[in-house]
């Protein structure tokens, strides 16, 4: 199958990953680069959930919960001994896709919305777990002592870009195979889909594992930036990461991913901007975009490009 | 001849309600096999039945000699019993020949396509064999219906099934649209799959079939050639009486 993408996107990508490498010879502020580092991170957030939700529409809730495996892991370990990140942040992940695992299996079998209400219900389990639990995940106010990442802001941010463009690389990649293909037959209907052979269990088990191992490192590596861990940072991720995908733009991994980037960056500024009206500035935005386009504001940017190209080259057939 | 399906003594009922009622039948290899039957006879439950997406109550559904109940659907579809739908179901958001890859690599057909240009070449196979050239690379929401219906085709041709099972696959398009829709049927018939139809629209139905098996409320009433099933009044008055029945 031949890939559809126009020249124009791919040379903006390009672009973007190019001059994402020379950031840190231009903006030398240290709260600046940590903001582009944790959108990073939120990049890899939204693109794994799309690869499971977005593809297959089987809507994932409950994302906190997997992202904060590999984040709590992180933090409880580092309570006795120091685990360096490249270890803590596949072990996390590894972890997380096992959660995975004991939630798709029972839940992806049956048709219905079983799997997003059991996400949903998951995620308030977890978080009282954290209060209940407080004596091992430190409760409200979290877990420190985590060693850093680095000591260096421009380290951070070259870890964390590589970590992204790597994952995101590789969710893309699948997202764009045959394998995407047939999650997408799942979402438009599964029954057809069956019809012609696809074991959709099976596939929606393997999106769900990809999503959830994305999830688990992208969580642990959050732990490691932050050098702490707590349910600020995790519990609001389980809606915070929808409104990304849906804001980029779901089914093409990379518009997705763009959301989390874009709107860390946003709404981390909207934060020392607006101070007390950040929340109420921020949602209003959102909301006028994704109705102006419910599309995803970047999915319908390649969309328009896509489409612009498509008729110039049939122009020059005829 | 060898069949290749054998049907025996079949039975179930949803509730109350017996949709398939001692149902037997054998279809051999390479034929082209009807049923028909009013409307809620229970033909399309026998495919479904067939295929797994209904699990009968009792009987015995043997295909190459193997008994398929209790296999799910997409085992089935993968050992060559492939099916359409009344209603068209294609794949929104994918290109026509997205919807043709998407079953060209299922296990099946992994098995048989070895390698991508395999793979491409068996896809543009289909597209011509179902005269699709034209709409490759479009949509399919920005197709009529008529060519949703010829994609419906392709989509279970690309599984390169041993035995088709066609539920009403000319319904809802004009005359004129039928009888090339009709000749690729024909064609597959002819290039080996073994066929079975359910269709109302029965001057096409009767040019298509060489046997009938003519069920109402679960059970079989008639079986016989074309000719014998036209002249048969017990099928005459079930059809028809089943239709005036539902008008009245």
């Amino acid at each position: 199958m031949k890939r559809k993408n126009g020249i124009i996107i791919r040379i903006i990508i390009l672009i973007f990953l190019g001059l994402s490498f020379f950031v840190p010879f231009i903006i030398k502020n240290a709260f600046l680069l940590g903001i582009l580092t944790i959108a990073n991170i939120y990049a890899v957030f939204s693109g794994s959930w799309d690869i499971l939700s977005g593809f297959t529409g089987k809507e994932n809730f409950g994302y906190a919960v997997f992202a904060g495996t590999g984040a709590y892991f992180v933090g409880i370990i580092s309570q006795s001994f120091a685990i360096p990140w490249w270890i803590g942040v596949p072990v996390g992940g590894l972890l997380a896709m096992g959660i995975g695992i004991l939630v798709g299996f029972p839940t992806l079998r049956v048709k219905g919305p079983y799997f997003a209400l059991v996400t949903l219900a998951l995620a308030s389990v977890a978080q009282d777990s954290v209060s209940i639990f407080s004596k091992i995940t430190g409760g409200e106010n979290g877990l420190a002592g985590i060693d850093f990442l680095s000591n260096s802001s421009i380290t951070n941010y070259y870890i964390t870009l590589i970590f992204t463009i790597v994952s995101i690389f590789l969710l893309f990649e699948f997202g764009m195979s045959k394998n995407g293909l047939i999650l997408k037959s799942l979402k438009v209907d599964e029954k057809a889909a069956e019809a012609l052979g696809v074991n959709a269990v099976r596939y929606k088990l393997i999106a769900f594992e990809l999503s959830s191992l994305f999830a688990g490192m992208s969580g642990a590596l959050l732990a490691y930036y932050y050098g702490y861990i707590g349910p600020d940072l995790i519990f609001p991720l389980s809606l915070n990461v929808i409104i990304m995908a849906v804001f980029g733009g779901t089914g093409m991994i990379i518009p997705a991913a763009l959301g989390g980037y874009t709107l860390m960056i946003f709404s981390q500024y909207a934060n020392s901007f607006l101070g007390s009206y950040n929340s109420l500035i921020y949602t209003g935005i959102l909301l006028i975009i994704i109705m102006l386009l419910p599309n995803g504001i970047f999915k319908s940017f390649y969309k328009f490009f896509a489409l612009k190209e498509g008729r110039h080259s049939n122009g020059e057939h005829h | 001849m060898e069949s290749i399906i054998e049907i025996s003594d079949l039975n179930k009922s949803f509730g109350g309600l017996i949709v398939t009622r001692n149902l037997s039948l054998k279809v051999e290899t390479g034929e082209f096999f009807g049923i028909l039957g009013p409307n809620g006879a229970g033909k399309t439950t026998l495919f479904n039945e067939m295929t797994g997406f209904v699990h009968p109550d009792r009987g015995k559904i043997i295909y190459k000699g193997e008994n398929i109940i209790g296999l799910k659907p997409y085992q089935i579809a993968n050992i060559g019993i492939v099916r359409t739908f009344q209603l068209v179901r294609p794949f929104k958001e994918c290109t026509v020949m997205e919807n043709i890859i998407i079953p060209s690599v299922s296990p099946r057909m992994k098995k048989k396509l070895r390698d991508h240009h395999e793979l491409n070449k068996w896809v543009k196979q289909i597209v011509e064999f179902c005269d699709l050239e034209d709409f490759l690379n479009k949509e399919v929401e920005s197709l009529p219906y008529g060519i949703l219906r010829k994609l419906e085709l392709a989509k279970a041709l690309a599984m390169s099934p041993d035995l088709l099972l066609l539920d009403e696959p000319f319904s809802g398009i004009s005359e004129r649209e039928i009888e090339p829709l009709s000749r690729i049927i024909k064609n597959a018939n002819n290039s080996g799959t073994t066929i079975i139809l359910i269709e109302h629209k029965l001057r096409e139905f009767m040019k298509l079939v060489n046997r009938i098996l003519v069920i109402d409320h679960g059970e079989t009433i008639a079986m016989g050639t074309p000719l014998e099933i036209v002249n048969n009044k017990v099928v005459i008055e079930s059809y028809m009486g089943g239709e005036y029945n539902e008008t009245s």
